[in-house]
C-alpha cells in the first residue's frame, strides 16, 4: 500500500456573520467579512504546501440559509486551486449546507466530489494508479436530521484503508444540535481506519486508536465561546496503514478572554495598566494574528463601585480600542465585562434581618432554581413582558436555567450596588 | 445615641441657651405656654435636618434676640464617642459641621450616617413629634413610614426600598418599555426590523442567480443561431458585392480590347522622346549664344592688351629702391642732426680755446690731456702742504719763544744793569754807566742778529716772519737802549739794598741765556728741515715742468682746473666723433642713391637733394608696378576666354550627336516623323495601362473567382445585382438588430451576475444584523437583570412584610395593651386594606376610625414606640422627643403612658416637653427616675 496524506476540516461556515461581536468599526467589519474565507484559504494553502492527496470536508462548508452566493463562489474558487494542484476534495454536507438548501448553479472542478444525501456513497482514492483508500460518506438532505446515519454505513472491508465522513453529534454533546446522533462505540464498531467528523466546533480527538476519530473543529471561531486556536487536521497514513495526525492553526481572528482581577487595586489607572499588560502579553507572540478580546474584570475590591460609574467602561473600551498593539493588523477589544464584586462581605449582608438580607437570601436560593420553582416562576413572569415583543422572540432564546442563574448573579450585584450607591461621606 | 447637650446660639426668641448634661433615660422639660418648648423641638429638628426652607410655610425661627442663627447639639454614640453637630447659616437650610475628636465633616453625609439614613419626615413622625403629628392617622400610612417599617432603613443600609425600586424602574424604562420608541431596546428592535426589511428587500440572490444563469444560457443559444444566420447572409452579400465591384472593370476591359485591336503597333519609343528632343534643341541654342559672346570678349581683351605699353626701367632696382625709400626719413633726420652737430662742435672748440688761454701759453690740449691726475699724486701734494704747514707752525712757536726769551733776557739784563747801576751808583757810581752801556751793546747785538734773520727771511719771500723779525730787532734795540737808561737811573738807587737781588738776577740771566742757546739749536734744526722740504718740493714740481714757486695749495687748485679742462676736451672729442660718423653714414646713403640714378641713366645728385629724388623714384616705381599687374590680368582673361570657347565647342558637338541618336531611337529620320511616332506610342501605352488597371480591379473584385464572376456577369446586369444586394442588406440589418438586442441582454445578465457574485452587501448586512442582535441581547440581559432584581426585591419586601412586620405589630400590641390596661389585646394590619386594626380583649376587631380620639392616639403612640424599638433593634437607639402628647389621655392612661415611656427610656433617651406640672408629680409618685428641667429657670 502506498502512503498518503489528507487534510480534514469541517464547519467552515464561509461568509457566516460573527456573533456576539456588537457594533464594530468598518476596518473590523472588513476583517470579519474576510476571516472565514481567509481561514479556508489557509487550509487550501496547507493542502498545497503539504502536497496532500485529498481534502475532506465534514459538513457546514457554508450556511445555505444565508443564501450567500459569495460563499459558494469563493469556495469554488479555492477548490479550483486544489484541483489545479491535483488535490481531490470530498465533501459531505451538514445541517447548515444541507442538500435541501439553496445552491448556486456552479461548475465545480472535476476533482470535487459531493456525497449524496440519499444514501451512503463511496469514492475510491487512487494514487499513482493504485487504490489507496475508500471514503464513505453521506450528506444531510435537510437541516434537521435526527436519525442515526451510522447504521447506513457499511462495515469496513479488509483490503483498503477506510475513511468515514459524517456530520454528527457523537454522544449527543450539549451545546450542539443533536443531529445524526451516534455513539463513540458505534463509530469504533464500524472497523474503519479514520472517522472524519464535523458539527462540533472545537478540536476533539474522540478515539486515538483505530479508528482515529476526530472533530477538527471550525477553522475560524465566530462566536464568543469559540475561544482559543482553531484549525484543521493533517492526517498521514503510512504504507503500513499507521495513521498519525497533526493539528494546524488556521484562524485569522482569534477569540480570547482575558481575566483581570481588581483585588488589591485602589485606582483606576492601576487597573488600566494591568489590562494593558495583559494585552501586551497577548501580543507578545510572533504570530501575525488578529485578536478579538473580551476582558473580564473580576474579584472583590474597592474599584467595584467606581467601575459602576456610568460610561466609565465604555470610555475605557474606547481608549483600549484606540491603542496600537504590536504589529497586529487588529486587536479589537470586544467588551469589558464587569464581574467584579464590591468590597463588602455579601455573606454577612445575606445574614442580616433586613430587606437586603432577604433579597440576597432569595438570590441565593435562585442559584439553585430547580429546587425553588416559585422563584423561577417569579423570574419567568418578570421577563415575560420582553418576550411579548415579536422581534425579541425571534432573536432571543428563552433563558435556560444556566442563563437565569447567571442573570440572577448579575441581579445580585446590581442590587448590592443600588443598596450601597450612597456610602458615607468621607472627610 | 444620646443628646448630651443642646446649645442654642440664636433660634426664635432663644439667645445663647444651653442645656447641658442631659442624661440618658427620661428627661422632662417643663415650661409654661410660650416658654419655647415647640421652639426647642424645632431647634433639634433644625440641627439634624436643616432650617425650614424659605419657600416652605414652616417657620425658620430666625433669631429675634440676637446671636447667630442655629447652634449645636452634642451627641454620644453607644461607644461613648461624642459628636458635636453644629449648624450655621449658609444655604437656605444652613451649613452643618460635625466635630469628633480631631475629625471634622462638612455637609449632611456624616450626619445622615449617624442618624442611619433617617429621613426628616420619618424623624418628625416617629422620633420627634407633637400632638398634631400623633393625631394624624395618615402620618403613619404614608410611603416613607411604611417603607421605613417594611424595609431598609432598618438594615445597616441607607437607601430606601422605594428609592431603589424607582431607580430600577428608571433603568428598565431606559432599556425597554412595551410599545415605546425611545428606550434603547425598542430603538434597537426598530433598527433590527428596518435592517431585516433591507435584507429582505435585497433581491433574492440565490433564486435570481440560478434563474439568471438559465436565462444567460438561453440567450447564448439564441445568439449562436443568429450569428450563424448572419454569417450566411454576409457570405451572400460578399458574393453580390464582388459582382457589383467586378461589373465595371469587366465592361471596361472589353472596350479596351477593342480599341487596341484598332491601333498600329509601336512597341518601343524613347522615354519622354519629344521633351528630350526639345530640350536638346534648347541647349544647342543656348551654347551657340554663349560661344558668340566669348568670341567677342576675347577680341576686346586682345585689343586692350596691344594698347598697354609698360615702362619697366625701375623694376630691377625695385628692392634697393624700396630699402632706400624705407631709410629716407632717417636720412633726412640725420642730415638735420649733422648740421646741428656742426654748430655744437664750433661751440666746444671755442670752449677749449678759452680754457687753454686760461691755463697759459705753455699749455696745449695734449699737455692737459696727458697731465696725470692720479690719487697718489694728489696725496703727495697734500702731504707736502701738511709738512710745510707744520714747519711754519713750528717756526712761529720758535719765533715766539725766541722773542719771549730775548725779551726776558733784555728785561733781566736791564733789571740787572739797573740794579747793578743802582748799586754801583750807590757804591761806585761809574759802574752803573758801563753796565748800561754793556746792556745797550748787548741789545744792539741781538737786534742786529734778529734783523739779519729777518732780512734772510725777506729774501726767502717769508714776508711776515721777516717783518716780524725786523720789528723784533727794532724792539730789542729800543729795549736795550731803554734798559740801559733805566738801569742807569734805577740801579744806583737800589744798589745797596739789592746787591743780593743783583746776584739773584745774575743767576736768572744766566739761566735765560742757557735757554736762548737751546732755542738757537732748535732754530738751526728747523732751518735745516725747511731747506730739505723746499728742495724736495721743487724737485716734485720740476718733474711736471711746473714753476718751482708754485705752492702745494696752488698745485691742488691747478689739478681742479685741469680736471675741468679734461672734461671740456672730452666733450669736444665726443661731438666731433659723433659728427664724423653721421657724415660717413649720410655719404654712404647718398652714394647708394646715386648708384640707382646711374643705373637708370640719370645724373647724380647732391646730398641735400637725395630725399626729394628718392620720393620721385618711389612714385615712379609704383606706377610701373601697377601697369605690370594690369597687363597680367588682361592676359589671364584672354586665357579664360579661350578655354571657355573650347568647352562650348565640345558641348555643341556632343549635343548634336545626342540629337541624331534620339531621332534614330524613335525610328524617325525627321523631327516631324519623330513626333508622330511619339503620339501613337503614347496612346497605345495608355490603353495598355488602363487595361492593366481594370484587370487588377477586376481581380480584386473577383477574389480569385474570376471565371465564375465573368460567367455570372455575362448573364447579370448591375441593376439586378444591386436589387438583390439591397434586399439582402435589409435582411441582414434585421438579424443584426436582433443580435444586438440579445447581446445587450446577455451583457445585462452577465453584469447582474457579476454584481451578485461580487456583492458584499448581503454579507455586510448580515454581519450588521448579527452585531445588532448581539447588542439587543446584551441590553435585554441588562433589562432582565434589572427586572429580576426588581421582582426579587418585591418578593423580599412581601416576605419582609409578612415575616418581619408582626414583630413591630407584636410590640405595638403589647404597648397598646399596657396603655389601655389590657382593654385592647392586639394591633394588626389588614393585608387586604393595608390599614391598621385593633383587637379588643373580646376578640372584636375595630378599625382606627372606630376608636375614640384618646384611644386612637394611644394606638399611634404604641405603634411609634414599637417602631422606635424595632429601629433600635435593627440599627441604633435614637433619642425620642415628644411635645405634650398626653393631653387627651385620662389620668390612668397618662400614668400608664409615662410608665411605658420610662420603661422605654431605659433603652433609649426620651425628652418629653410639657406645660403640665402634674406630670412630674405623677412620675415622682410612681417612683420613676427622671431628669427634671424647668425651661423658665434656664431662660
Amino acid at each position: 500500500m502506498r502512503s498518503f496524506k489528507f487534510v480534514h476540516t469541517a464547519d467552515l461556515h464561509l461568509d457566516s456573520p460573527f456573533q456576539g461581536i456588537g457594533r464594530v468599526e468598518p476596518k473590523v467589519q472588513k476583517l470579519l467579512l474576510e476571516a472565514t474565507f481567509q481561514a479556508f484559504r489557509n487550509i487550501v494553502q496547507l493542502c498545497i504546501r503539504e502536497q496532500v492527496d485529498f481534502l475532506l470536508i465534514a459538513g457546514d462548508l457554508y450556511d445555505g440559509a444565508d443564501g450567500s452566493l459569495k460563499a459558494q463562489l469563493r469556495c469554488r474558487d479555492e477548490l479550483r486551486q486544489l484541483n489545479d494542484h491535483g488535490i481531490q476534495v470530498f465533501i459531505a454536507h451538514g445541517n447548515h449546507d444541507h442538500c435541501g438548501g439553496w445552491r448556486a448553479d456552479l461548475d465545480w472542478p472535476e476533482g470535487v466530489h459531493f456525497f449524496s444525501a440519499d444514501k451512503v456513497e463511496s469514492f475510491r482514492v487512487i494514487k499513482e494508479g493504485e487504490e489507496v483508500a475508500v471514503i464513505y460518506g453521506i450528506s444531510y438532505p435537510e437541516k434537521v436530521v435526527t436519525t442515526n446515519y451510522l447504521s447506513r454505513f457499511p462495515l469496513a472491508g479488509l483490503d483498503l484503508y477506510t475513511i468515514g465522513l459524517l456530520h454528527t453529534n457523537v454522544g449527543s454533546s450539549a451545546g450542539y444540535a443533536n443531529y445524526a446522533p451516534c455513539t463513540l462505540g458505534e463509530l469504533v464498531a464500524t472497523g474503519y481506519d479514520y472517522w472524519a467528523l464535523g458539527h462540533v466546533h472545537s478540536y476533539q480527538v474522540l478515539n486515538t486508536e483505530k479508528p482515529l476519530i476526530i472533530y477538527p473543529g471550525t477553522p475560524q471561531g465566530r462566536h464568543p465561546l469559540e475561544i482559543g486556536s482553531k484549525g484543521c487536521c493533517l492526517v498521514e497514513v503510512s504504507s503500513t496503514g499507521a495513521t498519525s495526525h497533526r493539528f494546524f492553526e488556521t484562524d485569522v481572528l482569534r477569540w480570547v478572554t482575558i481575566d483581570v482581577s481588581i483585588v488589591g487595586l485602589n485606582r483606576l489607572e492601576e487597573l488600566i495598566l494591568k489590562i494593558e499588560d495583559a494585552l501586551n502579553e497577548l501580543t507578545q507572540s510572533s504570530e501575525d494574528r488578529s485578536y478579538l478580546v473580551q476582558i473580564q474584570l473580576n474579584g472583590r475590591g474597592r474599584l467595584n463601585q467606581e467601575l459602576h460609574r456610568p460610561g466609565l467602561l465604555m470610555d475605557l473600551l474606547e481608549q483600549l480600542r484606540a491603542m496600537h498593539w504590536g504589529t497586529r493588523e487588529l486587536l479589537w477589544v470586544l467588551k469589558i465585562d464587569n464581574c467584579t464584586q464590591p468590597d463588602i462581605q455579601i455573606e454577612a449582608l445575606r445574614e442580616e434581618e433586613s430587606l437586603l438580607g432577604d433579597f440576597l437570601k432569595l438570590i441565593n436560593k435562585g442559584q439553585n432554581l430547580e429546587q425553588y420553582p416559585e422563584i423561577r416562576a417569579v423570574l419567568e413572569e418578570s421577563y415575560e413582558v420582553l418576550y411579548k415583543e415579536r422581534m425579541m422572540r425571534k432573536i432571543l432564546l428563552e433563558p435556560d436555567l444556566l442563563d437565569l442563574e447567571r442573570l440572577l448573579k448579575q441581579s445580585e450585584e446590581l442590587g448590592i450596588e443600588l443598596f450601597h450607591l450612597e456610602g458615607d461621606s468621607r472627610c | 445615641m444620646l443628646i448630651r447637650k443642646i446649645s442654642v446660639s440664636g433660634f426664635g426668641h432663644f439667645y445663647r441657651l444651653e442645656i447641658d448634661n442631659i442624661p440618658p433615660g427620661l428627661t422632662l422639660i417643663e415650661g409654661a405656654n410660650e416658654a419655647g418648648k415647640t421652639t426647642l423641638m424645632a431647634f433639634i429638628r433644625a440641627i439634624f435636618f436643616g432650617f425650614a426652607d424659605r419657600r416652605s410655610n414652616s417657620a425658620r425661627y430666625e433669631p429675634c434676640e440676637g446671636g447667630e442663627h442655629g447652634g449645636s447639639i452634642i451627641l454620644e454614640d453607644v461607644n461613648g464617642e461624642t459628636y458635636r453637630v453644629e449648624r450655621k447659616p449658609g444655604s437656605s437650610r444652613g451649613e452643618v459641621t460635625i466635630y469628633h475628636a480631631d475629625q471634622v465633616w462638612h455637609g449632611d453625609g456624616k450626619l445622615k450616617s449617624l442618624l442611619k439614613g433617617l429621613s426628616e419626615r420619618l424623624f418628625q413622625q416617629i422620633f420627634c413629634f407633637g400632638l398634631e403629628e400623633l393625631q394624624r392617622l395618615d402620618t403613619l400610612d404614608n410611603e416613607d413610614v411604611s417603607s421605613f417599617i417594611y424595609s431598609v432603613g432598618m438594615g445597616s443600609h441607607v437607601r430606601s426600598y422605594t428609592q431603589i425600586q424607582k431607580e430600577l424602574n428608571q433603568i428598565m424604562g431606559d432599556l425597554y418599555r412595551p410599545a415605546a420608541r425611545k428606550p434603547e431596546i425598542n430603538r434597537l428592535l426598530k433598527e433590527l426590523t428596518d435592517l431585516d426589511e433591507r435584507i429582505y428587500a435585497l433581491p433574492q440572490i440565490p433564486v435570481e442567480y440560478n434563474q439568471l444563469h438559465k436565462e444567460l444560457q438561453c440567450k447564448i443559444n439564441v445568439i449562436i443561431d443568429l450569428d450563424q444566420a448572419l454569417s450566411s447572409i454576409e457570405k451572400k452579400e460578399l458574393w453580390l458585392q464582388s459582382l457589383l465591384r467586378a461589373s465595371e472593370p469587366f465592361h471596361h476591359l472589353k472596350m479596351i480590347e477593342f480599341e487596341l485591336q484598332q491601333l498600329s503597333i509601336i512597341d518601343t519609343f524613347p522615354e519622354d522622346g519629344v521633351t528630350r528632343l526639345q530640350g536638346l534643341k534648347d541647349q544647342l541654342r543656348q551654347i551657340e549664344g554663349q560661344l558668340e559672346q566669348v568670341q567677342r570678349g576675347l577680341f576686346d581683351y586682345q585689343r586692350e592688351l596691344a594698347e598697354l605699353q609698360a615702362n619697366q626701367k625701375l623694376l630691377p632696382d625695385g628692392p634697393r629702391l624700396q630699402e632706400l625709400y624705407t631709410g629716407v626719413k632717417l636720412f633726412q633726420e640725420r642730415l638735420k642732426e649733422s648740421e646741428h652737430l656742426k654748430l655744437q662742435l664750433m661751440q666746444r672748440q671755442r670752449e677749449v680755446e678759452q680754457f687753454l688761454a686760461e691755463l697759459g701759453p705753455r699749455w696745449s690740449s695734449e699737455r692737459v690731456q696727458n697731465f696725470p691726475l692720479t690719487f697718489n699724486r694728489r696725496e703727495k701734494v697734500r702731504e707736502f702742504a701738511t709738512s710745510i704747514r707744520s714747519l711754519e707752525t713750528e717756526k712761529k712757536a720758535l719765533d715766539l719763544e725766541g722773542r719771549q726769551l730775548l725779551q726776558w733776557k733784555e728785561e733781566r739784563d736791564y733789571e740787572y744793569s739797573e740794579k747793578e747801576r743802582e748799586w754801583g751808583r750807590k757804591k761806585r757810581g761809574s759802574k752803573n754807566q758801563s753796565k748800561g752801556t754793556r746792556i745797550l751793546i748787548f741789545s744792539g747785538v741781538i737786534s742786529l742778529s734778529v734783523l739779519v734773520s729777518g732780512a734772510w727771511l725777506f729774501f726767502q719771500t717769508e714776508w711776515i716772519p721777516a717783518i716780524l723779525l725786523i720789528i723784533i730787532a727794532g724792539v730789542f734795540w729800543g729795549g736795550g737802549t731803554y734798559l740801559r737808561r733805566f738801569l742807569y737811573q734805577q740801579g744806583e738807587e737800589q744798589l745797596a739794598a739789592a746787591l743780593a737781588e743783583l746776584e739773584e738776577r745774575q743767576r736768572t740771566l744766566t739761566r735765560i741765556e742757557s735757554q736762548l742757546k737751546d732755542w738757537e739749536r732748535k732754530k738751526q734744526i728747523y732751518q735745516q728741515q725747511k731747506t730739505n722740504l723746499d728742495q724736495e718740493w721743487q724737485l716734485f714740481l720740476s718733474k711736471d715742468q711746473l714753476p718751482i714757486e708754485l705752492k702745494p695749495d696752488d698745485y691742488l687748485d691747478l689739478i681742479k682746473l685741469i680736471e675741468k679742462g679734461k672734461e671740456i676736451l672730452r666733450q669736444y672729442d665726443e661731438v666731433r666723433t659723433g659728427r664724423d660718423h653721421l657724415i660717413a653714414d649720410l655719404q654712404i646713403f647718398s652714394e647708394n642713391v646715386n648708384q640707382v640714378l646711374t643705373s637708370i641713366q640719370c645724373p647724380a645728385v647732391k646730398m641735400s637733394e637725395v630725399g626729394l629724388v628718392i620720393y620721385q623714384l618711389q612714385a615712379e616705381y609704383e606706377d610701373q608696378l601697377k601697369q605690370i599687374q594690369q597687363l597680367e590680368q588682361l592676359l589671364e582673361k584672354c586665357r579664360d576666354m579661350e578655354n571657355k570657347r573650347t568647352i562650348l565647342t565640345h558641348q555643341r558637338e556632343s549635343l548634336l550627336s545626342e540629337q541624331t541618336q534620339l531621332l534614330l531611337a524613335g525610328s524617325a529620320k525627321t523631327e516631324e516623323e519623330f513626333r508622330t511616332h511619339s503620339q501613337l506610342y503614347q496612346k497605345r501605352q495608355l490603353l495598355l495601362q488602363s487595361r492593366l488597371e481594370w484587370e487588377t480591379a477586376f481581380q480584386m473584385a473577383a477574389v480569385s473567382k474570376e471565371e465564375k464572376i465573368a460567367e455570372a456577369l455575362e448573364n447579370m446586369g448591375s441593376t439586378q445585382i444591386e436589387n438583390d444586394l439591397k434586399s439582402l442588406l435589409e435582411e441582414k440589418q434585421a438579424i443584426k438588430e436582433q443580435l444586438d438586442l440579445s447581446r445587450h441582454q446577455q451583457g445585462r445578465i452577465e453584469e447582474r451576475l457579476d454584481q451578485l457574485e461580487t456583492s458584499e452587501e448581503l454579507s455586510l448586512l448580515r454581519q450588521e444584523r448579527e452585531s445588532l442582535v448581539d447588542e439587543i441581547r446584551n441590553r435585554a440581559e441588562e433589562w432582565m437583570t434589572a427586572s429580576f432584581c426588581q421582582s426579587l426585591l418585591e418578593l423580599a419586601k412581601e416576605r419582609y412584610e409578612k415575616e418581619r412586620q408582626p414583630s413591630v405589630l407584636k410590640e405595638a400590641s403589647l404597648i397598646f395593651s399596657e396603655l389601655t390596661n389590657g382593654r385592647y389585646q392586639r394591633v394588626l394590619r389588614s393585608l387586604n386594606t393595608n390599614h391598621l386594626e385593633v383587637e379588643k380583649c373580646d376578640q372584636k376587631r375595630l378599625s382606627t376610625a372606630e376608636l375614640s380620639r384618646g384611644t386612637a392616639e394611644q394606638l399611634y403612640l404604641a405603634m411609634r414606640f414599637a417602631l422606635v424599638k424595632e429601629f433600635a433593634k435593627r440599627s441604633v437607639a435614637l433619642p425620642m422627643i415628644m411635645d405634650d402628647i398626653l393631653v387627651n389621655f385620662d389620668p390612668y392612661r397618662t400614668k400608664n403612658a409615662l410608665e411605658v415611656m420610662a420603661k422605654l427610656a431605659s433603652e433609649q433617651q426620651i425628652i418629653f416637653f410639657t406645660c403640665h406640672t402634674h406630670l412630674a408629680e405623677i412620675l415622682e409618685q410612681a417612683g420613676i427616675q427622671f431628669n427634671h428641667i424647668k425651661l423658665t429657670e434656664l431662660v
